[in-house]
C-alpha cells in the first residue's frame, strides 16, 4: 500500500516552499514538510501579480 | 401616332433596353472580375507568405494577424523553431481545428524543436492535435489564451524533457486537454484552469513521469474538488478514493492544489 502525507493550509492561508503554492500539498516521497510554511491569501495574490508583471514575452 | 412615330418609339425602347442590359452585364462582369481578382490576390498573398507552400520557417509568421484572413491554401509544416508563430493572433476567437478542416489543410508541428510562445496570447477557442513530440520547450506556448477551451491532443516528448514552464499560465477557460508523452522537466502549473474536466485531469496526472524526483505539479483545487469531490453529511467536502488512487500512482511528485 502506498501512503502520502498531505499538508492543508489554514483558512485564509496558502502553503509554499518558496517556489510552489497550494491550499493542499500532496507531498512526494521523501519530501520534508518543514520545507513548507504558510503565507496569507493576500501575500499570495501579491506574489502572483508580481510574477505576472515580470513575465517576459519574446518581445521583452 | 403614325407608323413612323411608332417605329421611332420602338427603336428608342430597343436602345434603352440594350443600354440597360449592357450596364447590368458590365456590372455583373465587374463584380465577377473583382471576385476573381480578390481570389487571385489572396492566392498571390499566400504564395508570397509561404513561398508557394514550401516555407518551413514560421517564427513570428502570424503575429498580430486577424483570424478572419487566416484561410491557408497550403499545408503548414514548420521545421526547427516555430517560436511565437501564432502569438497574439486575434480578431474573432476561432476554432483552429475547424478552420484547418474547412481549408482542407494540415497544420503539422512534428518537425518543430522549439515551440516557445507559439500560441501565446492568441484568441483560439480550440486547437487541433498538436504534435510537439520533438519540441524541447513549450515555455509560454499557450500563455494567456483566455478563450482556449480545448486542445484535442498535446503530444510532448516521451522522455519527459519538454519544458512546460508557464505553458498554460492564465488559461482560465481551458476545459479539455489530452496529453500524450511524459511530463517531467520543471513540472507543470495549471492552477488557472478551474474548468478542467475529470478526463483531462486524469490524462494530465497519468502523463507525469514515474522516474523524476523533486518536481511539483500544480492543479486547480476547484476543478479537482468538482470532478473528484463528494460532500459528507456535515457539509465538508472530501476527495474520493478515485483521486486518492490517482495521486498515489505518482508519489514521486508533489501535487499542489490551489
Amino acid at each position: 500500500m502506498k501512503t502520502r502525507k498531505i499538508l492543508y493550509a489554514d483558512e485564509g492561508k496558502v502553503l509554499t516552499d518558496g517556489t510552489h503554492y497550494g491550499k493542499q500539498i500532496f507531498l512526494a516521497d521523501g519530501v520534508d514538510e518543514s520545507a513548507y510554511h504558510e503565507i496569507t491569501d493576500e501575500e499570495y495574490q501579491a506574489i502572483l501579480a508580481a510574477e505576472e508583471a515580470a513575465i517576459i514575452t519574446p518581445e521583452g | 401616332m403614325t407608323i413612323a412615330e411608332k417605329l421611332q418609339t420602338i427603336a428608342e425602347k430597343q436602345q434603352e433596353v440594350y443600354d440597360k442590359g449592357l450596364f447590368h452585364g458590365e456590372m455583373a462582369g465587374l463584380d465577377r472580375g473583382v471576385e476573381i481578382g480578390n481570389e487571385q490576390y489572396y492566392q498571390y498573398f499566400w504564395d508570397s507568405i509561404t513561398a508557394k507552400g514550401t516555407r518551413t520557417s514560421f517564427i513570428y509568421a502570424f503575429v498580430q494577424w486577424d483570424s478572419s484572413i487566416f484561410y491557408p491554401p497550403y499545408d503548414i509544416r514548420p521545421t526547427g523553431s516555430a517560436a511565437s508563430m501564432f502569438q497574439t493572433m486575434r480578431g474573432e476567437p476561432i476554432d483552429l481545428k475547424s478552420r484547418m478542416d474547412e481549408c482542407g489543410k494540415v497544420l503539422d508541428f512534428s518537425q518543430v524543436t522549439n515551440s516557445n510562445w507559439i500560441f501565446g496570447y492568441s484568441y483560439f477557442t480550440r486547437l487541433p492535435k498538436l504534435d510537439f513530440s520533438k519540441s524541447t520547450t513549450l515555455n509560454g506556448a499557450f500563455y494567456g489564451m483566455t478563450y482556449l477551451e480545448t486542445i484535442d491532443e498535446l503530444c510532448i516528448k516521451a522522455d519527459g524533457t519538454t519544458d512546460l514552464s508557464t505553458a498554460f499560465s492564465s488559461d482560465t477557460a481551458l476545459k479539455n486537454i489530452k496529453i500524450s508523452g511524459v511530463i517531467g522537466l520543471n513540472g507543470l502549473n495549471l492552477q488557472w484552469s478551474t474548468l478542467l474536466t475529470e478526463a483531462s485531469l486524469i490524462s494530465i496526472v497519468n502523463a507525469l513521469s514515474n522516474t523524476t524526483t523533486g518536481l511539483t505539479i500544480t492543479l486547480p483545487l476547484a476543478a479537482v474538488k468538482r470532478e473528484f469531490g463528494k460532500y459528507t453529511d456535515d457539509g465538508n467536502g472530501v476527495l474520493t478514493a478515485e483521486w486518492a488512487y490517482l495521486a498515489s500512482e505518482h508519489t514521486n511528485w508533489n501535487i499542489s492544489l490551489i
